[in-house]
C-alpha cells in the first residue's frame, strides 16, 4: 500500500478510538468519567486483534483485548459487559462492554470501551475498600454477559447490575452512555468499511502489520540482546513481597516473573491484565511512546507469569489496590534489571500514596505524587504523578470547601530526592486536620524499603505517614486504617527519586 | 488614516482603511516588532493592534523577576501545580514550570467561607520584603476569592517596594488556588514587558486600542497582559462573527491556516463560542477567551518519514527562518508550501518573497526517494495528508463541543487556508465555503471591526437564592469601573451554574428564572436532569461597546483571466486576479494580495457584494 494512503487511513482509524472517546466523555454521567476520563476506547479486527485504541491511562494500555477470547456467543446488534479481573478486567470498578461490528452481514471488527464506576457495590462506598481480604468484599463480579441483545438493552441484566450499586441512577447513566460509544464507533467502522472497501481495509491491516513490525524491530535493535533479572518489593505489614523478573529483548521481548511471591489475601494482588499493562507501559516507554499499540505490538511479547502468584493471583483474591501499587513496582522491576545493561534513570518514588478519609457523611479520596527518579543531565521532578498513573490532585480550596478537613500545608518535601550528579526529585508533603471524628486509610509503598539510586546516585528518602493525636505522634506502617477524633492532624510524606550519578562537591 | 495589524508567527499583516476604502498587505516579521510597525506605519488616526509580546515573553521566558506572596505552608504549591505530567510514556517525567525568582510564606489564613482564621502578620512580610529585589509581585492567599482582606492588606505593603504588584483577587477572582496562582504569575511576568512594547507603539496614534482574547478592544491603560495571550487569532474569529452576520450565517467553522499553524473556531447560532481557560505550554490561564484550537497544521509544516517509514506531517514548522525550501533562503526540509508551489497552486511570489521551483523540487525528491514517490506523488501525498490531519481535528472539535459539523460552513481564511479549503470541506463533509475579502490578513480585519469590551468574573460560590442577592452590589461596582473605561456600552451578565457537587458549570444568562434555564440547558447538553441542589459559582459581566465601522461593498462585473498555469502537471487551468474576478467553475485559482484561492473541481465559486468568495459542491 501506497505510504500516503497508509497514514491517511491509520489516522482515521486512530479517530474512531479518539471520537469514542469523545462521545463517551460527553455523554457519561458521573465526574470520573466526564472529567478525569479514568475510560478508553478501542476497535479490533474480526479476528479480534486490536488495531486502534485510545488509552487514556496507562493501566489499560494492554487489557482490553484478553476478555474478547471469552466473548463467544454474540450476533448482530449485541453488547457484551464483563468486569472480572480473572477475565482481563482489570479491578471490579472498571466496566468494559463490547460490540461486534458487521459490515453487509459480515462480522468485520469489534469496539470496545472501559470506564471506572464511581461505585459497584463491596463493604465500602466507592468499592476502593483499604482492607478487602477477597475479591467478594470489593462489588459485583461480571462475567461475559449480553447487556444489550440485537439493538435492545436487556433490562433484567441492567437491573441486576444497578441493584448491586450504592448509586444506580449515576451507573444506569453511565453505563447507557458505555453503549452509546460502542453504537458510534460501530457506525464509524462501517462508514470506513464502506468507504474504503473490505479489500483495501484488509490490505491496509497488512500494511499495519508490516508498519508495527518494522517500527518494533528497529527500536528493539538498539537495546541490548543480553538477558537481565532484578528484584524488587512490595511491603506488606512486617514482610515483604518479592517480584521477581528476567527479561531478554531478541526477536521477542521474553519477559519472566518466575520466583515472584504468591498471591495474598491483602488486596495488592495484580489482575493477569494489570501486570501485562505494565510490561506494556515499560516496553512502549523504553522504546518510544509514539509506537502503535495493536496486535502486533503483542504479537512482539513472550510473557509469563507463574498462575497464583501476586501478579495472577487465583480466582476470590482481593485485588482492588494492584493496579495502583504493585503495577507501579512491576515497572520499578523492569527498570532495574534493564540498568543492569544499559543507561537509564533511577527509580521514582513509586506509589500512588492513596489517602481514603471518611465517616457516614462524606468519603475523601485522593492519590499524591512523589519525587521522580534522577537521569543524565535531568535533575528529577519534585511531587509529581509518575508510571502508571496521571491523575490531578484536588485543589485545596475545593477539598475545603466540600469536606470537614483542613489543609495545614501542602509543599514540596525538600531534600527528600536521592543525592547524586543529578538530584532525585522530591517527594510531597501534605498535612491535614480532620473537623470530624473520621476514619483514615492509607495505601502506600516504599515506606521501608527506598527508591533506589543509578550509577552511585544515592536512593530517594522513604515515605511517612503519621497522624498527630492530642500531641502524641503516632507513626503509620504502609497500609492503615485508623480512627481519628476532631481536631487530629495526619501528615503525609511521599517518596523522594533516586538520585543518578556520584555527587561531587557543588552538585545538588 | 485608521490602521490595523496583526502579528503571525512569520508574517505581520496590515489594513489601511482611508479615502480610497480598506487596504491589505503582508510583511515578514522583523526582529524588532514594534520598530517594524513604526517604520511602516509612522502615524495614524486610530491604530488597532493585535499584540503577540506578551504570549512570546511567556513562551520563551523573557519576563521580569516576579516576587511570589503566599500563604504560610503552600509556598512550594506552584510547583506541584495539579501534580500530573505532560507526557504519559515518559520515564522522565515533565511538566510546566511558572517563571517564580523569589517565594516569601506569610502567616494568615482564610477559610472557604472568607472568615479569617489566622490574622495576616504585616510585620513577618515587611521584614522578609524589604531584602527582595523584583520588578514585579503576584499575591495568592488561600480562598482570597472569598475574602481578598488579606490580599489587599499586603498589596499596600508590597508597594512600597515593588514597582508592579498584583493580587490574585483582581486577576481572576476564582476558586482552585493553584490555577489562580499560575494567572497571576503570568499576569506579573509578562504585564512590564507589555506595557512597554505599548508605550513604545502608542507614538503611532492619539486613539489607540488594544485587540483582546475576548474577541473586543480596550485602551491600554485597562488592559491585562493575560487578555492579549491569544489577541491575533481572536482578531480572525471577531471578524468571522462580523461576516457571519452581513451573510446570515448561523453556523460557521472558521478555519485560519497560516505559515506556522492552523486555529479553528466555532461560531454557534451567530454567536463565537468561548472558554474560560487557555493553556499556553501547559501553563492554565484563566481568562475569557474566544475558543480557539490550534493544530500543528500551516504552510511551513515540514513532511517527514518516521522509522517505520510513514509519511508524517508537521506539528514542526520550518517557520519565517529559514522558511519552506522554495523560499531559497537555507531550508532544506520539503514543507506544504513546497508541495503548493509544485503543484501550480501557488505563483512565483508571497507576499514579496520570490519562489525557487528547484529548491522545493531538490526537497521533494530527497524525501521522495527513500520511499519511491516522484515530485509530484510526494506533492499530493502531503497535502492529503495535511488536510485529513486537519479534518480529523476538526471533527473531533466540533463533536467534543456536541456539533456535527456538517451542519456549518467553513469560513477559511490565513495566507494558506483558501488553498486547502474544497479538499478539507470534502473530508469533512461541508458543502460551503466563504473565503472573505483579505482573507491572508482576515484577523487584523477583526481587530479593526471588533467592539471595544472590558470583563470580569466573580466567584460567589452559593446558592441561586443568596447568590441572586448578592448580584446588585456586584454589577453596580462592575459598572462604575466601566464608566471609567467608555460610555455606551452594552451590559451582558451570566451565571456560572452547576449541580452541587458537580466539576463543572453550566454558563446561564440571567434571566427570571435562572434555575429553570439552567435545567433546560443541561437537558439539553448532557441529557438528564439532577436532584441536587444548584449553585451559582461564577457571575460573568462583559460590557461591549461597538464602534460603527463599515466594509464598503465592492463592484462585480468584471471576469477576466490573467493567465493559464499548469496545474498538477496535467492541464492547464486559469488564474484570475481576485479584484477582476466575479465567478468561475473549478478547477481555478484566484490570487490576492494576502492569499491564493484554490477552486477545486466540483465546486463552483463566485464573489459576493461584501467581496467574499462563495464555493459550493456542484451537485
Amino acid at each position: 500500500m501506497n505510504p500516503v494512503e497508509f497514514e491517511i487511513l491509520h489516522k482515521k482509524l486512530i479517530s474512531i478510538a479518539e471520537q469514542m472517546g469523545v462521545i463517551l466523555q460527553r455523554s457519561s454521567y458521573s465526574p470520573n468519567i466526564r472529567e478525569r476520563m479514568d475510560a478508553s476506547c478501542a476497535v479490533f479486527l474480526w479476528t479480534k486483534e486490536l488495531v486502534a485504541q485510545a488509552e487514556h491511562i496507562p493501566v489499560h494500555l494492554g487489557s482490553l483485548h484478553i476478555p474478547l477470547q471469552y466473548i463467544e456467543d454474540f450476533e448482530e446488534g449485541d453488547q457484551i459487559t464483563l468486569n472480572d479481573p480473572n477475565m482481563g478486567g482489570t479491578h471490579l470498578p472498571d466496566i468494559t462492554l463490547y460490540k461486534p461490528v458487521y459490515f453487509k452481514g459480515r462480522l468485520i471488527g469489534f469496539v470496545a470501551n472501559r470506564a471506572h464506576h464511581a461505585d459497584i457495590g463491596g463493604i465500602t462506598p466507592g468499592s476502593m475498600p483499604g482492607s478487602s481480604t477477597s475479591i467478594y468484599q470489593e462489588g459485583l463480579i461480571i462475567p461475559p454477559v449480553k447487556i444489550v441483545r440485537r439493538g435492545k438493552i436487556d433490562e433484567n441484566i441492567l437491573n441486576f447490575i444497578l441493584s448491586n450499586t450504592r448509586t444506580p441512577r449515576e451507573r444506569r447513566g453511565d453505563l447507557t452512555a458505555q453503549i452509546g460509544t460502542n453504537d458510534f464507533g460501530d457506525r464509524k467502522l462501517r462508514e470506513f468499511v464502506g468507504e474504503y472497501g473490505l479489500e483495501k481495509f484488509e490490505e491496509f491491516v497488512e500494511e499495519l502489520r508490516n508498519y508495527t513490525v518494522r517500527i518494533m524491530r528497529h527500536r528493539m535493535s538498539r537495546i541490548p540482546e543480553e538477558e537481565v533479572s532484578a528484584e524488587d518489593y512490595l511491603e506488606v505489614g512486617d514482610s515483604l513481597i518479592k517480584i521477581k523478573v528476567r527479561a531478554r529483548v531478541g526477536d521477542k521481548i521474553y519477559v519472566d516473573f518466575a520466583g515472584t511471591s504468591p498471591a495474598i489475601r491483602e488486596n495488592i494482588n495484580a489482575p493477569l491484565a494489570v501486570t501485562l499493562s505494565s510490561v506494556y507501559f515499560f516496553f512502549r516507554t523504553l522504546l518510544g511512546g509514539d509506537i502503535p499499540v495493536n496486535a502486533e505490538f503483542y504479537k512482539l511479547f513472550d510473557i509469563k507469569v507463574p498462575e497464583g502468584s501476586i501478579l495472577n493471583p487465583p480466582r476470590g483474591y482481593p485485588v482492588v489496590a494492584g493496579n495502583v501499587e504493585t503495577s507501579q513496582r512491576i515497572v520499578d522491576t523492569l527498570l532495574l534489571a534493564f540498568s543492569e545493561v544499559m543507561d537509564l534513570p533511577a527509580q521514582s518514588h513509586g506509589s500512588m500514596n492513596n489517602i481514603a478519609i471518611g465517616n457516614e457523611n462524606f468519603t475523601y479520596y485522593e492519590t499524591l505524587g512523589g519525587g521522580a527518579g534522577a537521569w543524565k543531565n535531568y535533575v528529577g521532578e519534585d511531587g509529581i504523578h509518575v508510571y502508571m498513573t496521571n491523575t490531578k490532585n484536588t485543589p485545596v480550596e475545593v477539598i475545603e470547601a466540600s469536606y470537614p478537613l483542613l489543609c495545614m500545608e501542602y509543599r514540596i518535601r525538600e531534600n527528600s530526592g536521592g543525592k547524586g550528579k543529578y538530584r532525585g526529585g522530591n517527594g510531597i508533603v501534605k498535612r491535614y486536620k480532620v473537623l470530624e471524628d473520621c476514619v483514615l486509610t492509607i495505601i502506600s509503598e516504599r515506606r521501608k524499603i527506598e527508591p533506589r539510586g543509578a550509577k552511585g546516585g544515592e536512593n530517594g528518602k522513604c515515605g511517612v505517614n503519621l497522624v498527630i493525636s492530642e500531641g502524641k505522634r503516632k507513626i503509620l506502617g504502609s497500609k492503615a486504617t485508623i480512627s481519628l477524633k476532631k481536631g487530629d492532624e495526619i501528615v503525609i510524606m511521599t517518596p523522594g527519586g533516586g538520585g543518578y550519578g556520584k555527587a561531587l562537591k557543588g552538585d545538588q | 488614516m485608521i490602521v490595523s495589524t496583526d502579528i503571525g508567527g512569520t508574517f505581520t499583516d496590515y489594513i489601511i482603511m482611508d479615502s480610497n476604502g480598506l487596504k491589505a498587505f503582508k510583511r515578514l516579521n522583523s526582529k524588532n516588532l514594534e520598530e517594524g510597525i513604526k517604520k511602516e506605519i509612522p502615524h495614524a488616526d486610530e491604530f488597532h493592534h493585535g499584540s503577540t509580546v506578551g504570549i512570546n515573553a511567556l513562551i520563551e521566558r523573557k519576563g521580569v523577576d516576579v516576587l511570589l506572596i503566599t500563604t504560610k505552608g503552600f509556598g512550594s504549591l506552584y510547583r506541584i501545580g495539579r501534580q500530573n505530567r505532560k507526557e504519559i510514556y515518559s520515564f522522565i517525567p515533565t511538566r510546566e514550570k511558572l517563571p517564580v525568582k523569589k517565594v516569601i510564606e506569610v502567616d494568615e489564613r482564610i477559610s472557604h467561607k472568607g472568615k479569617i482564621l489566622k490574622e495576616l502578620d504585616e510585620n513577618e512580610l515587611r521584614e522578609k520584603i524589604e531584602k527582595v529585589r523584583c520588578k514585579a509581585a503576584a499575591i495568592v492567599f488561600l480562598h482570597s476569592y472569598a475574602n481578598p482582606e488579606h490580599e489587599i492588606k499586603a498589596k499596600k505593603i508590597a508597594e512600597e517596594y515593588i514597582p508592579y504588584v498584583f493580587t490574585s483577587h483582581e486577576v481572576r477572582r476564582e476558586i482552585r488556588e493553584y490555577e489562580r496562582e499560575s494567572t497571576t504569575i503570568v499576569e506579573a511576568y509578562i504585564y512590564p514587558i507589555v506595557k512597554k512594547y505599548l508605550d513604545a507603539l502608542s507614538q503611532i496614534s492619539e486613539n489607540f486600542y488594544v485587540m483582546q482574547s475576548n474577541g473586543g478592544k480596550i485602551v491600554p491603560r485597562y488592559l491585562k497582559g493575560i487578555n492579549t495571550l491569544m489577541s491575533g487569532p481572536a482578531g480572525g474569529v471577531a471578524a468571522s462573527e462580523y461576516f457571519a452576520h452581513l451573510m446570515k450565517l448561523e453556523n460557521v467553522i472558521t478555519y485560519d491556516m497560516g505559515g506556522t499553524s492552523a486555529d479553528i473556531g466555532m461560531i454557534v447560532k451567530g454567536k463565537p463560542l468561548y472558554t474560560s481557560q487557555i493553556d499556553v505550554d501547559g501553563i492554565p490561564i484563566r481568562v475569557t477567551s474566544m475558543d480557539i484550537i490550534s493544530i500543528g497544521a500551516g504552510g511551513g509544516s515540514i513532511a517527514w518519514l518516521d522509522d517505520g517509514l510513514s509519511l508524517k506531517v508537521g506539528p514542526q514548522s520550518a517557520g519565517a527562518d529559514p522558511g519552506p525550501a522554495c523560499y531559497a533562503r537555507g531550508g532544506k526540509e520539503f514543507t506544504v508550501t513546497d508541495a503548493n508551489f509544485i503543484l501550480g497552486i501557488l505563483g512565483d511570489e508571497i507576499s514579496g518573497v520570490k519562489l525557487d521551483k528547484r529548491f522545493a523540487e531538490n526537497a521533494a525528491k530527497r524525501l521522495g526517494d527513500r520511499i519511491g514517490l516522484s515530485p509530484q506523488e510526494i506533492s499530493e501525498g502531503v497535502r492529503k495528508i495535511v488536510n485529513n490531519n486537519m479534518a480529523l481535528a476538526i471533527k473531533k472539535i466540533t463533536l467534543s463541543r456536541g456539533f456535527d459539523p456538517r451542519n456549518f460552513v467553513l469560513l477559511s481564511f490565513g495566507g494558506a487556508g483558501p488553498m486547502h479549503a474544497c479538499s478539507l470541506a470534502e473530508m469533512v463533509g461541508i458543502e460551503k465555503i466563504v473565503v472573505p475579502p483579505m482573507a491572508g490578513a482576515f484577523s487584523s480585519l477583526g481587530i479593526l471591526l471588533s467592539p471595544l469590551r472590558y470583563d470580569s468574573t466573580i466567584t460567589i460560590l452559593s446558592d441561586v437564592e443568596r447568590g441572586l442577592k448578592l448580584l446588585p452590589s456586584i454589577i453596580d461596582k462592575f459598572r462604575k469601573k466601566v464608566r471609567r473605561i467608555f460610555n455606551n456600552y452594552d451590559l451582558r451578565i451570566s451565571l456560572q451554574m452547576r449541580y452541587r457537587g458537580q466539576g463543572h458549570e453550566i454558563s446561564v444568562p440571567l434571566c427570571e428564572n435562572p434555575q429553570k434555564e439552567f435545567e433546560m440547558l443541561h437537558r439539553n447538553i448532557f441529557g438528564f436532569t439532577m436532584d441536587e441542589e444548584i449553585e451559582i459559582v461564577n457571575i460573568e459581566l462583559v460590557a461591549t461597546a461597538y464602534k460603527a465601522l463599515k466594509i464598503p461593498k465592492v463592484k462585480i462585473g468584471e471576469n477576466r483571466i490573467k493567465e493559464k498555469r499548469v496545474y498538477r502537471f496535467e492541464e492547464k487551468i486559469p488564474v484570475y486576479e481576485e479584484r477582476r474576478f466575479s465567478e468561475c467553475e473549478g478547477p481555478c485559482i484566484i490570487e490576492e494580495d494576502t492569499a491564493t484561492v484554490l477552486v477545486e473541481e466540483g465546486w463552483y465559486a463566485r464573489k459576493n457584494e461584501y467581496g467574499a468568495i462563495l464555493m459550493e459542491r456542484i451537485k
